[in-house]
């Protein structure tokens, strides 16, 4: 199964359009997080130094401006991620590396390179109040903020490549699952094509789409099953009921034949009369066979043929009817195999030369080719005659359709009707053209195998 | 030789009936599947002739019991059903020839002969003769007044089926099936033309005609009265 259907297959297609609009909205969620998240630690930077600038007030409260600058010293010293700044009236720095006075009081978040003279680098949550004459700085590192957002994102990160990996993987399960049974419908409907009418697709338990898809096309399955056992057993009837009156006509003209086999005049008169109910006979057939091919399906039987021992069996056959007209006959040198009913390849095949020799004209050159190309197996037979004419060219392959010239000869205009219809059951084209060298009419089928041993196919 | 005649057509089967006890064979006739299968087992029978759909039983079913009793006698299916998948069921199933209605009473004695000499097809004919024309079967020549006549290979097949069944109307559709093994009549007059051409060279230059068209029955090759 190749992985770029897998990829455009509805399944696959699903999960990547379900896996976009789930990463938007992981997104956006993620984002409201963070913010929550900084919102939250930040609040906390705040409280902390908002107490602790109450606790240093207090200290001033109790012991002045002295134990205040005491305090700050030993506060500093204790912890790395805090910073201290304590200014008089007149905005000179008393003691703490902050040495410059920020111009605001209250809450805000500050690169403190700039405050300190860069004595302190990066930036910290820092609260600003005033105690009597004096300014107070507080600061608190907000590194760990920084560290918060980072973690989450890292976070947040992997766990959004994990699911959509995840996500990608299940459409790729499920496309090939799909694919899996969509490839078993197809094998299933293309031998229904080739005539095996009892095939039907598999329904699994779960009832999803596929199975009711299937389900109702089993039911049609059966239905066109029920038509063509309908259809057969009809001709069969038709073939029993109509033949039997002819075989009993036939039967009382053999005996009246025997009655009278003693005047030559009135034997004449019953062979005539046994001639019609013959010819009668023979185009019931012809009409009878002309619709089993039509309505059969049934391909199991196909088996591999050679074309080019077919071409020599009409030949064979035809030779006769060939020298009569001083015409001549001749096969191409290749051979092509194909899989095929012989004994109706072998009626298309006569069909056609014989075409070919009733309407060519005396001395015409006949010539039958066999080719295999790329991706098809061609068979023509051309000849230099006049061609079909171009007003009735695109009604012959309809059944009793004849030419004018054809109208007081013995034909039925079933012939290329006939091979219309084997060419449909074989899937190949029938190519009529009209050339500038006289008449091409070609069997096109769709795939053909190399001749193998040619001993497999012997003439008889 | 004693043939069992499975047919419910009653006309058909008054005019096979009475044609084969006119050439000597002992017949009976049942109209019924099941009777004939019955008969078959109970009583010795030479060869079978029976139709294909019949009340009862079918053909093909009768058939089959028989093979499967390992009853062995030849059987001709006489049946309506044309098509080559019929042909092939009925072979399929047992059968040993298969012959479609409407048909010729020449026929079926011609299809009952090669059937019953089947059994002794080891003592071959190495040649056969009709008045003064011989067919050399072991080189494959014929000739006629001393005269060696060159036959293709399809126009020998042809003299061969006529001669192995000299006396007897040998039908268009027996010729197709024998000589160039079509089960479909390809619908053409080509027969006659290979007829006429085997014509010229074993007729037209002697006084006797030997070979015959019986019009609407097929062609015969006959020695003169």
């Amino acid at each position: 199964m190749r992985l770029t259907s897998l990829i455009r297959s509805e399944p696959f297609q699903a999960a990547t359009r379900v896996l976009a609009v789930f990463l938007v909205l992981y997104s956006i969620a993620c984002w409201a997080l963070l913010k929550s998240v900084e919102t939250t630690l930040i609040e906390d930077l705040r409280s902390r130094v908002q107490g602790e600038t109450a606790l240093l007030s207090q200290i001033y409260r109790d012991e002045g401006r002295r134990g205040l600058i005491e305090a700050i010293n030993r506060l500093e010293r204790a912890a790395s991620d805090r910073a201290y700044g304590l200014f008089d009236e007149r905005r000179l720095s008393l003691t703490g590396p902050i040495s410059t006075q920020p111009d605001f009081l209250g809450f805000d978040t500050r690169d403190l390179g700039v405050l300190s003279r860069g004595r302190i680098a990066g930036r910290y949550a820092i609260w600003v109040d005033r105690i009597d004459a004096l300014t107070l700085v507080v600061g608190r590192d907000d590194a760990v903020v920084g560290e918060a957002r980072t973690r989450l994102i890292k976070g947040m990160a992997l766990f959004g490549t994990l699911l959509a990996f995840s996500t990608l993987f299940l459409g790729l399960w499920a496309a090939r699952r799909s694919q899996q049974r969509l490839d078993r419908m197809e094998h299933v409907l293309s031998d229904v094509a080739k005539g095996q009418m009892s095939a039907r697709l598999p329904v699994g338990p779960n009832n999803d789409q596929i199975d009711r898809v299937s389900k109702r096309i089993n039911a049609n399955l059966a239905q066109l099953q029920r038509l063509v056992v309908n259809v057969k057993s009809s001709a069969s009837a038709i073939a029993h009921d109509l033949k039997t009156p002819l075989s009993h006509a036939q039967i009382a003209m053999q005996e009246a034949a025997d009655a009278v086999s003693s005047d030559h005049r009135a034997r004449e008169k019953v062979g005539a009369a046994l001639a019609a109910t013959d010819e009668l006979g023979r185009l019931f057939e012809t009409i009878l066979r002309l619709s089993r091919i039509q309505t059969t399906a049934n391909r199991s039987h196909f088996k591999e043929t050679s074309l080019k021992q077919i071409a020599e069996k009409a030949i064979a056959f035809l030779e006769p009817l060939a020298e009569e007209n001083d015409q001549s006959l001749t096969l191409s040198d290749k051979d092509t195999i194909i899989e095929a009913d012989a004994d109706m390849l072998q009626q298309a095949m006569i069909n056609l030369v014989q075409n070919a020799c009733t309407h060519a004209g005396a001395k015409a050159k006949i010539e039958i080719e066999v080719k295999s190309e790329a991706h098809s197996a061609v068979l023509t037979v051309k000849d230099n005659g006049p061609g079909i004419p171009d007003d009735i060219m695109k009604d012959v392959r309809t059944p009793f359709t004849r030419g004018r010239e054809d109208r007081g000869s013995s034909g039925h205009g079933l012939g290329l009707a006939i091979v219309a219809a084997v060419a449909e059951l074989h899937e190949a084209e029938l190519l009529l053209e009209n050339t500038s060298a006289g008449f091409e009419a070609s069997l096109v089928f769709p795939s053909s195998k190399k001749p193998e041993a040619h001993s497999k196919f012997t003439q008889s | 030789m004693k043939i069992l005649l499975a047919e419910d057509d009653t006309k058909s089967a008054d005019y096979v009936r009475q044609g084969l006890i006119e050439q000597g064979f002992v017949v009976d006739w049942v109209s019924d599947g099941r009777e004939a299968l019955t008969y078959c087992l109970y009583n010795e029978v030479d060869l079978l002739i029976t139709d294909r759909m019949m009340p009862g039983m079918d053909g093909l079913a009768l058939v089959k019991s028989l093979r499967s009793a390992n009853i062995d006698i030849p059987v001709i299916f006489l049946t309506a059903l044309s098509d080559v998948d019929d042909r092939v069921d009925g072979l399929r199933s047992g059968g040993d020839d298969y012959m479609v209605k409407p048909f010729h009473f020449s026929e079926l004695l011609a299809r009952i002969d090669a059937l019953s000499r089947r059994p002794k097809a080891t003592a071959q004919q190495t040649a056969l003769t009709v008045h003064d024309l011989t067919l050399n079967m072991l080189e494959r020549t014929a000739a006629r007044q001393g005269d060696t006549i060159a036959l293709h290979n399809k126009e020998f097949s042809l003299l061969q089926l006529l001669m192995e069944n000299a006396g007897r109307v040998i039908s268009r559709t027996l010729i197709l099936e024998r000589v160039w093994d079509f089960n479909f009549d390809p619908g053409t007059s080509v027969v006659e033309t290979h007829i006429s051409k085997l014509r010229q060279k074993i007729d037209k230059p002697f006084d006797v005609r030997l070979l015959h068209t019986m019009r609407g029955m097929g062609y015969v090759i006959r020695a003169p009265h």
